[in-house]
């Protein structure tokens, strides 16, 4: 017997007669086995490693200059990596990895709020490796600030204070992460409004699909 | 006679005594196709992602100050490749039609006809959320510095069921009476995952 040259599929030699049986039945286990396969990688295709997490309660109240991370506690929706202590962790044994992220987090305030001043949002992905903590490279896409209380090699985003009912801050790019990598989302006060606080709201979310191999 | 067929897909296949009789052979070769053609069904829906994109091209909505109206008059589909737009019986909405986690952006422009707007607000809405909740995700732009057109754009990830919808909605208030116009807005959906 035979294979063919792509997909291996047995064939009968000419002559060999006395064996169809056993060819046919060769011939139907190997497309058995060949569909599922490539069964299994159309469907891994549309179920592709994503993740929505939510926060259910409110967030530390910060004062000028300073931010906390949002406090996200609840998966709506995992394929892939887990919910680890407010992060998003992808899995160890993960390929590093392209993924767009994103956030949305409500804000609320506190104290006398200034209008037009800014309201600043950050992701940021860390990883650890022998004990100590890495920020792997820049993202490629966004635009990177300078500030002390942000971490380096973020996405941010901004949203202008209405002083009116809170604000939404919304930041969203592309960003690189090792095998156990986590994600993070921090809100920035930068309000210079006296005793302005700012604070995250429950329903706030950080959401990510993976876009392919590094 | 017995039947012989595969573990996984079920592909029947003659023994030698039925091998007298073309029609088992027949039987394999419709059970190999019915398979394969499984198997492209998976392969057209991998390659294509449902999306969908609904535009109000002409027209325009009058928006009330400081209330959260609900965008609706949808008129044109640019894409959709699965169904979730049906404009004829809602022109307000785009409704999954595979269950999985979905991209949502709006956009839309808004003027007060040349007096300076305060504040904008828009909103991507799950299944008609009220303002406030976690699926009324709402992005402000401040134009208060003299703008009296602006536009401005959202984004949210929702977990969506076969049927859950989702829409757009806007909020404005500042000095001018209103009401404000709305046009030229619109809804995409782009699935990440399905479930």
């Amino acid at each position: 017997m035979l294979i063919t040259t792509s997909e291996g599929i047995p064939y009968p030699l000419a002559g060999d007669f006395s064996a169809i049986p056993n060819h046919i039945q060769a011939l139907a286990l190997s497309l058995d086995g060949l569909l599922p396969t490539w069964d299994a990688g159309y469907q891994a295709v549309v179920k592709t490693p994503s993740f929505l997490l939510r926060a259910s309660g409110a967030g530390a109240a910060v004062t000028i200059g300073n931010s906390a991370q949002l406090p996200v506690d609840t998966t709506v929706f995992a394929n892939a990596g887990a919910l680890v202590s407010n992060n998003y962790q992808q899995a160890a044994s993960d390929v590093p990895s392209w993924w767009l992220v994103g956030c949305y987090i409500a804000l609320t305030n506190g104290g006398t709020v200034t209008a037009n001043t800014i309201n600043k949002v950050a992701i940021a992905a860390t990883y650890s490796w022998g004990g100590s903590t890495f920020t792997p490279g820049p993202p490629i896409s966004s635009v990177v600030v300078a500030n002390p209380a942000t971490p380096t090699g973020a996405i941010y985003g901004e949203q202008t204070e209405t002083n009116n009912g809170g604000e939404v801050v919304q930041a969203v790019g592309v960003i690189k992460l090792f095998g156990a990598a986590t994600v993070i989302a921090r809100y920035v006060h930068t309000d210079t409004g006296a005793g302005a606080t700012r604070a995250s709201l429950a329903g706030s979310a950080l959401w990510g699909m993976r876009l392919g191999n590094v | 006679m017995t039947v012989r067929e595969t573990p996984n897909r079920g592909i029947r296949y003659p023994g030698l005594e039925e091998l007298a009789k073309v029609a088992f052979l027949r039987v394999m070769a419709e059970d190999v196709d019915t398979a394969i053609t499984k198997t492209e069904a998976l392969r057209a829906t991998a390659l294509r992602r449902p999306r969908a994109r609904a535009w109000r091209a002409t027209g325009s909505a009058s928006i009330t100050k400081n209330t959260w109206t609900a965008l609706t008059g949808f008129d044109t589909v640019l894409y959709d490749n699965n169904g979730q737009a049906n404009l004829g019986v809602n022109n307000d909405r785009l409704t999954a039609q595979t269950a999985g986690l979905y991209l949502y952006v709006g956009t839309a422009q808004g003027s007060t006809g040349g007096s300076a707007m305060g504040e904008g607000r828009i909103s991507v809405v799950r299944n008609g959320a009220a303002p406030g909740t976690a699926d009324h995700v709402d992005r402000a732009i401040w134009a208060g510095l003299g703008a009296s057109t602006y536009t401005h754009s959202v984004w949210a990830v929702f977990l969506q069921a076969i049927g859950d919808r989702a829409s757009l909605a806007v909020w404005w208030n500042g000095t001018p009476a209103g009401p404000a116009t709305y046009s030229s807005y619109s809804l995409t959906s782009m699935m990440i995952a399905a479930q």
